[in-house]
């Protein structure tokens, strides 16, 4: 039986749907390019994140939880277990909620973190979602985008003590005007020493980077690695990164600022020294190198003083230093679905969930950092000397700013750090990269609703 | 002979064979579930995945648009990045390096196992458990082997054998990292690879062997003038199978390195990925992918003219 070779018929397909899709065939959203492959203008995107009337209308009005609620609420979370964090706190979280509104379930569903925004943007794109959302902050500008949050400006607006939460972080949140989600408590890294090690080496614990260099180095003599870290690509490499930074007088606004040179030449002397290890570089291992006792100090996160307290053998503490006393203002974000059928409920939801003491206690407890102004000074944050120096480093911490382009910028931060730290560039080279990439990726972020 | 004919009871009418327009119908109604199949799940993904690439949609925009129409500007961006140049040949590397590994290993294995060797049939099992692992726990498994600290599994043997005094750090090397890549992928599908020359090598007359060996044939001359023949059809259909399954390999990139130093184990796949979901550029990752699609029909190019040539012969 004659045949004919198959690879033309699926070339053919290909073209064919090539053709099509330049002919512009998918409907209303299609703006013709009329100049080949230029750029066409963009249509202006007014219709798509507006709540619908009526209830925006109500609102405001409704903001309190004095209704009888009833139904399932729906919330997506990326706790994982045994990861530290607020896992342990989903149960009571679900208990209290459900106690305090017999008709009301509530289903926590998990969502690992890395998919969260993707996720979120995939069933925002099918018009489906969760009732309540928990991203992680910087991604705010592209979730928005995606029309999966809905604004919560006129709740945060009635809500009596929303000004007992600090406003330059709330209002990070805000975009166009519109305030879309809140944050009831942060998250950020510091670096923490090892009491054990110190000891045996006769060293107090370092006030300043000459001291902690110092003492890298004897720990390094001693046979132990001085220092580890998170030096992942993408937004983990990002995270560990911008704190030195940060506290070297750099910032997003000036990229090329040469503060960060520094930065970058100290990393590439402690690889050169053998104060860290190249291994940093090959995923998030700083917490599970602490554990071993063989690392003199880790630069990891606030959330995982509470497996650290349960696990570590060897006294610990926070290091207090110029070269790391702000960070990157982290942690995960509140906002309502945009597909949500109860948007009141779900507002109630996170209101005496997360933002009342009780709430806030729960943060404590779980080794996060409360948000609330009359939670900062209070018992049991005195309870806890770690938790508070935390504290002391996030009220002078640093938002990632909103921009349109936060993945692109994570990628740069990340990507050059994780580069340095696996010794495929120099000090010299990580600063030159952030110095020439960086502005302009900072420029075409301006711009929110447009660009990738 | 009389009972061996068809009983003369049967009524004619009833076997009336269909008319040729009621066949044809008939048939056709039998590919309508297949045809549905892959219009859905085949053709339409792909047709979204073009129409993406030739147009500027971010991860905000791509639910809510306005998604504009950019023609092929997405192509030259990825073709014309240096990240993708640099991932062409370091794909190209990977794919031929894990091809033979697994082509040559694969064979080897089989025979070995085939035989009647002692421990044969543990190492059969052995196999058949290896490719029921999920990709993602494999990559974990080695992640944790070769994690470049005393806890490492490979570094604590090394040093316990005074071979090495520190750690040695195998994934941040940008030639070392893409090489244990190459070698874990290339475990992880050594067994598909095996299991398939194992049936094949079934197929092998047991007695040519033996009238080579009367002949004087050794080992080597055996395998090329015996088994190599035999096996000749089922290596091509695998060759062109683990071309595609290593191009494609995605899960002991992001487990292992995440692509990184930097993006230097990117594979084209990959920064498609990182493109879409790190970068949030689903116009710019759909781009890739469709040059990744192409270029995975073009190595099934000559394996499809392979085949057709074989059915008309």
């Amino acid at each position: 039986m004659k045949s004919r070779p198959a690879f033309p018929y699926v070339l053919f397909v290909l073209l064919a749907v090539i053709a099509t899709a330049c002919a512009g065939g998918s409907g209303e959203d299609v703006t013709p390019d009329e100049g080949g492959d230029d750029v066409a203008e963009e249509a202006p995107q007014d219709e798509a994140e507006e709540p619908p009337a009526d209830e925006g209308e109500t609102q405001g009005s409704e903001a309190g939880c004095e209704q009888d609620f009833s139904g399932t609420l729906t919330v997506w979370h990326y706790y994982d277990e045994g990861a530290g964090g607020l896992f342990d706190q989903i149960e009571d979280w679900k208990s209290r909620f459900e106690e305090a509104h017999p008709d009301v379930t509530v289903d926590f569903q998990y969502v690992p973190y890395g998919d969260m925004t993707s996720k979120v943007t995939a069933a925002a794109a099918a018009n489906e979602g969760p009732d309540v959302l928990m991203p992680t902050a910087p991604f705010l500008p592209e979730i928005v985008k995606s029309g999966a949050l809905q604004p919560i400006t006129p709740y945060w607006d009635s809500f009596e003590d929303a000004e007992l939460f600090l406003q330059e972080i709330q209002d990070a949140n805000v975009i166009d005007g519109e305030r879309y989600a809140a944050q009831a408590f942060t998250n950020i890294e510091g670096v923490y020493y090892n009491g054990a090690i110190l000891e045996e080496l006769g060293l107090k614990v370092p006030t300043t980077i000459e001291e902690f260099e110092s003492a890298m180095q004897a720990a390094t003599e001693a046979g132990y690695t001085g220092f580890t870290t998170s030096a992942t690509t993408g937004a983990g490499g990002e995270f560990a990164l911008v704190p030195w930074l940060v506290s070297a007088g750099w910032s997003y606004e000036e990229p090329a600022d040469e503060a960060a040179k520094e930065v970058f030449e100290r990393f590439d002397s402690w690889l050169e020294e053998g104060y860290m290890s190249a291994n940093d570089a090959t995923g998030f291992v700083a917490s599970q190198n602490f554990t071993t006792g063989d690392y003199a100090f880790a630069q990891e996160g606030n959330w995982l003083l509470g497996t650290f307290a349960d696990t570590l053998e060897f006294d610990y503490g926070l290091v207090e230093f110029d070269a790391h006393d702000r960070a990157v203002i982290g942690g995960e974000i509140m906002g309502i679905g945009s597909t949500t059928a109860d948007p009141d409920l779900a507002w109630c939801f996170i209101q005496q969930t997360w933002f009342t003491e009780e709430g806030q206690m729960d943060a404590i407890e779980a080794g996060s950092i409360p948000l609330r102004s009359d939670m900062v000074d209070s018992e049991a944050m005195s309870d806890s000397p770690l938790l508070a120096d935390y504290a002391e480093i996030a009220a002078d911490s640093v938002a990632i700013p909103v921009l349109g382009t936060t993945g692109q910028i994570s990628e740069l931060l990340g990507g050059v750090f994780n580069e340095l730290v696996a010794g495929q560039i120099s000090g010299e080279e990580a600063y030159q990269r952030v110095a020439e990439e960086m502005p302009p990726l900072i420029e075409e972020g301006q711009d929110l609703t447009g660009g990738s | 002979m009389a009972e061996t004919q068809a009983p003369e009871a049967v009524p004619v009418t009833a076997d009336k064979p269909a008319s040729r327009s009621t066949q044809d119908l008939q048939r056709l109604a039998f590919t309508i579930p297949a045809v549905l199949f892959l219009l859905a799940f085949f053709l339409y993904p792909l047709y979204l995945m073009v129409e993406l690439a030739l147009r500027d949609v971010s991860m905000g925009s791509v639910a809510t648009g306005p998604n504009p129409f950019v023609g092929l500007r997405n192509f030259r961006e990825t073709l014309g990045s240096r990240d993708f140049q640099d991932a062409v040949p370091r794909t190209i590397l990977f794919v031929v390096a894990t091809v033979a590994l697994q082509i040559t290993l694969g064979v080897g294995l089989a025979k070995v196992l085939n035989s009647k060797m002692p421990g044969a049939q543990i190492g059969r099992a052995l196999v058949f458990f290896v490719w029921l692992l999920p990709p993602v726990v494999t990559g974990a498994i080695w992640k944790f082997m070769l994690a470049g600290t005393r806890q490492g599994v490979v570094n604590s043997l090394l040093m316990q054998f005074g071979i090495t005094d520190r750690p040695e750090v195998f994934l941040v090397d940008s030639t070392v990292a893409m090489i244990v890549i190459t070698l874990v992928t290339t475990w992880a599908f050594l067994p598909f690879a095996t299991i398939v020359f194992m049936a094949a090598l079934q197929n092998v007359p047991t007695d040519l062997y033996e009238a080579g060996r009367v002949d004087g044939a050794g080992p080597f001359s055996r395998f090329w003038h015996i088994t190599l023949p035999f096996i000749r059809p089922t290596t091509y259909v695998l060759t062109l199978l683990l071309l595609i399954y290593s191009f494609k390999s995605f899960d002991f990139i992001f487990v292992l390195t995440q692509g990184g130093p930097g993006t230097s184990t990117s594979t084209i796949p990959y920064l498609a990925y990182v493109q879409s979901f790190n970068l949030f550029d689903f116009g710019l990752g759909s781009a890739t992918s469709v040059v990744a699609v192409v270029a995975a029909l073009a190595m099934s190019w000559p394996y499809l003219t392979r085949v057709r040539r074989s059915e008309e012969m």
